[in-house]
């Protein structure tokens, strides 16, 4: 992850030559590419299931299945809300490198159900305060830098290191997460002469894998997210 | 320590174990000056002799073997670190306070229910074990057959939970048991070898150690890496806002599976229970009423079986080599 940030700062330092170098007429000052952004926004983290496990007791003989239910669990990560900072560098027309840190507090439940001793069904739950470090390549079909058009979708793909603090941050887990996804930037204003080239809103939706964290056991889990967020383009 | 038979009601009797105290898993423990010291081998590798004595169906040598195997099982702990050495057969019974250990059969009708024992002789200021003798029970029929024989008790499999007392640890409450109509306990299921009641005769469902009986000889004699590698929980039990003493608490590690459970031992019903594997765990409190109090606590100790099964007010991640606090157990009477 850091190395895909570095590589695209410097991918980004490239740009920025050759974008200067574009002659500006006699007594002008030349419109320019816009290449760095900054947003901030929001975001609803998708929950996802972590599977069911039984508490089981090795049954004596003659019991069916030679082990005795103690209790039923179900668990899962809940959906959550989150917040988001975002930089990207302008690589290409249409490509930019982001680099973002993401906070989200979703919750582990578990479910609790058939009791041995006919204890009340319940749903236990753990907040967790999850904390992720991404690079992203975002690649916009319309154009980015300097595109003029009030709506340009993008797609967009990148991994992330995630961290997670469970049990009043007793408990730290670490993970990786990947993303793919896509969505729209809609321009409304900016000024291709000032220091402030564009402003607009920009959503998008993911599919996001995560490796390893707190889970119950060692699988890939996948779950959704979106969000929305204002962005500044300088 | 003496351990009953299926059948039987299990009442665990002390023998020369005066001023004993129980903690979590449980251990044995003594208490002198104020300050409480769990039993355990400190010189290692404890040294135990056989007696050279057989019983009907089992000799000399099958019982030695059997010992072997089953000491094995608790050396073969890789969290653990505590090592046996057999020194070989001898004429002496068991429970002769002679200053060796010394485990065989002996004929004790009088204990109709009962189809072992471990005796200790410790060091009240400091716990350390000197002698622990076993006997297993030659009123009953016993075998040593790998699939087990009907009728039967395994001698592997009592040998497991004796030496489990030999090494220093109680009994487990990982069990549920149902009445019999003409007294005493069956077992249901049980998940530690050294739940107080066996499975009975005919199986050998009790050659295996399970995650509480790790947990516990790990905790006791702890390798190298066991501490940094497993993690704690700790909180309360409390029924309308009391703490509750003697309460069983059960630790499910929603990863891997694994029960270990423990006790409140203190007034205010505070509990820990250590020795867990890192993840996502969940608690369950219940009374011990699978089984006599005695079987777990000392006479005198005030248990309050007196409240329905519940669990941890929030489910918790167990941190590796740490620990996590607070969890609140309420319970509520029957």
């Amino acid at each position: 992850m850091v190395g895909l940030v570095a590589a695209a700062a410097v991918c980004g330092g490239a740009s920025a030559r050759a974008q200067t170098a574009t002659p500006a007429g006699p007594g002008s000052r030349a419109p320019r590419l816009e290449r760095v952004e900054v947003s901030a926004g929001a975001s609803w983290l998708g929950g996802y299931e972590l599977g069911a496990r039984d508490a089981v007791l090795t049954g004596n003989a003659g019991t069916s299945g030679g082990q005795v239910v103690l209790f039923r669990t179900a668990s899962d990560v809940s959906g959550s809300p989150g917040v988001d900072v975002r930089v990207g560098i302008g690589l290409t027309h249409g490509l930019v490198a982001d680099a973002a840190f993401a906070y989200g507090q979703p919750e582990l439940q578990t479910r609790i159900s058939g009791d041995f001793e006919q204890a009340a069904d319940v749903t236990v739950a753990d907040t967790i305060a999850q904390y992720v470090v991404e690079g992203a390549l975002r690649f916009h079909l319309t154009g980015w830098a300097g595109a003029r058009r009030a709506v340009s979708p993008f797609v967009s793909g990148g991994a992330g290191y995630l961290r997670q603090l469970a049990s009043r941050a007793a408990t730290v887990e670490n993970g990786l997460l990947v993303h793919g996804g896509g969505g729209v930037a809609w321009r409304l204003g900016g000024s291709p002469r000032g220091t402030l080239r564009g402003y607009g809103v920009r959503v998008d939706a993911r599919v996001n894998w995560r490796a390893s964290g707190i889970d119950v056991e060692d699988a890939v889990r996948v779950y959704p997210s979106a969000g929305a967020s204002l962005y500044l383009r300088f | 320590m003496i351990r009953r038979p299926g059948p039987g009601l299990v009442a665990v009797v002390m023998v020369a174990a005066c001023g004993l105290t129980a903690s979590a898993y449980l251990k044995f423990g003594t208490a002198s000056g104020g300050t409480g010291s769990s039993l355990r081998w400190v010189k290692q590798p404890a040294r135990y002799f056989v007696t050279d004595r057989g019983v009907p169906g089992v000799s000399a040598a099958d019982l030695d073997a059997a010992l072997g195997r089953a000491f094995g099982t608790w050396q073969g702990v890789s969290s653990a670190d505590i090592r046996f050495e057999r020194v070989g057969f001898t004429g002496s019974p068991p429970f002769e306070p002679d200053g060796v250990s010394v485990i065989g059969f002996e004929q004790r009708p009088d204990l109709e229910r009962t189809l072992g024992a471990t005796t200790y002789t410790y060091d009240t200021r400091t716990g350390e074990l000197l002698e622990a003798d076993i006997f297993l029970n030659s009123t009953f029929d016993w075998s040593v057959a790998p699939a087990g024989e009907p009728g039967r008790f395994d001698v592997e499999s009592i040998a497991l939970h004796e030496i489990g007392h030999f090494v220093g640890l109680g009994h487990s409450a990982l069990g549920e048991t149902e009445l019999r109509p003409g007294g005493g306990r069956r077992v249901v299921g049980a998940e530690a070898a050294m739940f107080p009641i066996a499975f009975g005769a005919g199986t050998v469902l009790g050659r295996t150690l399970r995650a509480d009986d790790v947990a516990g000889v790990s905790d006791l004699y702890p390798s190298g890496s066991f501490r940094e590698s497993t993690g704690s929980v700790s909180g309360r039990v409390t029924k309308g806002g009391v703490g509750v003493f003697g309460a069983h608490i059960t630790a499910f590690n929603l990863r891997s599976g694994a029960l270990v459970g423990g006790y409140s031992l203190s007034r205010d019903g505070r509990f820990t229970i250590a020795g867990l594997a890192p993840g996502p765990t969940v608690l369950r409190a219940e009374p011990l009423d699978d089984g006599d109090v005695q079987s777990f606590f000392p006479e005198d100790a005030e248990v309050d079986v007196d409240f329905r099964v519940s669990y941890g007010d929030r489910a918790v991640v167990v941190p590796e080599g740490g620990g996590v606090g607070e969890v609140l157990i309420k319970v509520v009477a029957k």
